[in-house]
C-alpha cells in the first residue's frame, strides 16, 4: 500500500537545491559559532563564559548525517576554531573531527532523539573532546597539569556548553528542519 | 575507493598541519583570522551595548556599597599626597644633582579589543591593530591599570595578544620595596609569582612590578598585588598568588608599546 502526501508548493525544491541550502545554513552556523563567543567578551561579564558552540554544531550534524559527515564537519569547524585560538594549528581540527566521528558511530540511531537526550550527548561529547584535546597536547605540545586542565578548561567547557546547547540545538532544528 | 582517497588526503593534511613549525603555524593562523576581522568587529560592536547596560547596573550597586570606604580613603590619600609632593621635590633636586636624563614616556599604538580566545585552554585576545600600524611580535601590551600581555601573532590589521594569565605566559617581576625578583606565571584567571626565596617575608597586599629582565616588558609596569603566599617548609623557593591589576573581563582599549 502506498501513501501519497501532498506537500505545499514551496517544498518542491530539487534535492540538490535542498542540499546546498542546508550546507549554506550549516556554514553560517559554524561561522556564527566562532564569531559570537569571540565577540561577546565585549559585553564584559561574559568574558569567561565560553561554551563550545562549534562542538554543538558538530554533534548535531554527526547525529543527523552519520560518521563521514560528522568527521568532515568536525574537521572544518575545528579548523575555524584553530584559526581563532592561540593553540597550535591542527589540534582542534583533529579533536573535533574525531569527536564528530565517534558521536556518529556511537549514537546515530538517536538522531531524532528528544532535545534533552541530545543535550546530554553534547555534555558527553564535550568531555570526550576535552580529553582528546588534552591527549593531543601531551603528544604534540606541553600540557598543563591535569588538575589545572580540569579546573580551568574541561569543567567550565562542559557546563557552559551544556547550558547553551538547548538553545543552539533548537535554533539549528528550526533552521534546518528535523529530517535527515 | 573514493572514500579511501579522501581519508588519505585528510590524514596527510593533518600530519602536515601538526608538523608545521610554531612560527609558521601562528603566522598562517593570524593571516586567516585577519580575513574575518571585519565580521569580528561587527559582532563585537553588537555585543558592546549589552555590556554597557550590565556594567552600569553593577556600577550603581558597587558605588553605593563602596562610597563610605572611599571617603575614608580620600582623607588618607590627601595626607599622602602632601607627603609625596615633598618627596617629589626632593627627587627632582636629586635628579638634577646627578644629571639624570628624564626618561621618555612610553609610546605605543592604542588598539581596541575585538575578540578573545574561543577556548578555556588559552587566554588570549584579538586587537584591531597589526603590522600595518607598527605592531610587532613580542611587543608588550598594557592597559591603563597595568600589564596585559605580549603580542604573539601579527597580521596586517589584526594581532593576537597572549594574556599574562595564560598558563604559558611568564613575566619577570619584582616585589615593590624589597626588589626581590621572581617569575610571574599565568594560572587561568590569576597569576602566580614563583621562585621567591623561602625565607623572604612576604605579606599579602605587596605590589608586583615588571623587572625588565625578560627584555620584553620594560621595568616598572604594574603587574598586580600579592593575595596569598604558600609557605614552604623545605626547598629553596616559595610562590605567591597574585591578583592581576588589569581587569581582563573589562578590557576594551589597550596600548601596544613600541
Amino acid at each position: 500500500m502506498s501513501i501519497t502526501v501532498r506537500r505545499p508548493f514551496h517544498h518542491f525544491i530539487s534535492t540538490r537545491g535542498r542540499r546546498w541550502r542546508r550546507r549554506t545554513i550549516l556554514s553560517a552556523f559554524l561561522l556564527a559559532s566562532v564569531i559570537i563567543p569571540g565577540a561577546w567578551g565585549e559585553a564584559g561579564f561574559l568574558f569567561d563564559f565560553r561554551p563550545d558552540l562549534v562542538l554543538i554544531v558538530v554533534v548535531y550534524w554527526a547525529l543527523r548525517k552519520g560518521p563521514a559527515s560528522g568527521w568532515f564537519v568536525g574537521m572544518a569547524g575545528g579548523a575555524m576554531v584553530d584559526i581563532f585560538s592561540a593553540g597550535r594549528l591542527g589540534l582542534h581540527s583533529l579533536t573535533l573531527a574525531a569527536t564528530g566521528l565517534l558521536v556518529a558511530l556511537a549514537s546515530a540511531p538517536l538522531y531524532r532523539a528528544h532535545l534533552t537526550t541530545r543535550v546530554f550527548m553534547v555534555a558527553g561529547s564535550t568531555l570526550i573532546s576535552s580529553l582528546l584535546y588534552y591527549l593531543l597536547l601531551v603528544v604534540f605540545s606541553s600540557p598543563p597539569p591535569w588538575s589545572y586542565a580540569w579546573r580551568e578548561a574541561i569543567w567550565p567547557s562542559i557546563w557552559q556548553t551544556t547550558l547553551v546547547s538547548p538553545l543552539w540545538l533548537w535554533m539549528m532544528d528550526r533552521a534546518l528542519g528535523r529530517g535527515r | 575507493m573514493r572514500r579511501i582517497i579522501v581519508g588519505a588526503v585528510v590524514g596527510l593534511a593533518f600530519i602536515v598541519l601538526l608538523s608545521l613549525s610554531p612560527s609558521l603555524s601562528s603566522s598562517l593562523k593570524i593571516k586567516l583570522a585577519d580575513l574575518f576581522s571585519p565580521l569580528q568587529t561587527i559582532a563585537g560592536n553588537a555585543f558592546a551595548p549589552v555590556g554597557i547596560v550590565v556594567k552600569n547596573i553593577g556600577r550603581v550597586i558597587w558605588a553605593a556599597r563602596i562610597n563610605p570606604r572611599l571617603e575614608e580613603r580620600v582623607d588618607y590619600l590627601t595626607g599622602e599626597l602632601v607627603r609625596l609632593r615633598e618627596v617629589e621635590e626632593e627627587n627632582k633636586a636629586l635628579r638634577a644633582l646627578l644629571e639624570f636624563k628624564r626618561k621618555q614616556p612610553y609610546t605605543g599604538v592604542v588598539a581596541r579589543v575585538i575578540g578573545r580566545d574561543l577556548h578555556h585552554w588559552n587566554q588570549s585576545i584579538l586587537i584591531n591593530k597589526g603590522g600595518a600600524d607598527g605592531v610587532v611580535k613580542e611587543a608588550p601590551v598594557v592597559s591603563a591599570r597595568g600589564v596585559v600581555g605580549k603580542v604573539i601573532e601579527v597580521a596586517p590589521h589584526l594581532s593576537r595578544v597572549l594574556l599574562i594569565i595564560d598558563r604559558t605566559s611568564g613575566v619577570g617581576g619584582v616585589l615593590q620595596g624589597s626588589r626581590q625578583a621572581g617569575i610571574v606565571e599565568g594560572a587561568g584567571g590569576t597569576c602566580v609569582m614563583k621562585y621567591l626565596p623561602r625565607r623572604l617575608p612576604i605579606s599579602p597586599g605587596k605590589i608586583v612590578l615588571t623587572s625588565g629582565l625578560g627584555r620584553i616588558y620594560p621595568p616598572g609596569l604594574l603587574i598586580g598585588t600579592i593575595t596569598s603566599v604558600s609557605e614552604q617548609e623545605f626547598g629553596l623557593f616559595k610562590s605567591a598568588d597574585l591578583e592581576p591589576a588589569t581587569h581582563f573581563d573589562r578590557l576594551e582599549q589597550v596600548m601596544v608599546l613600541q
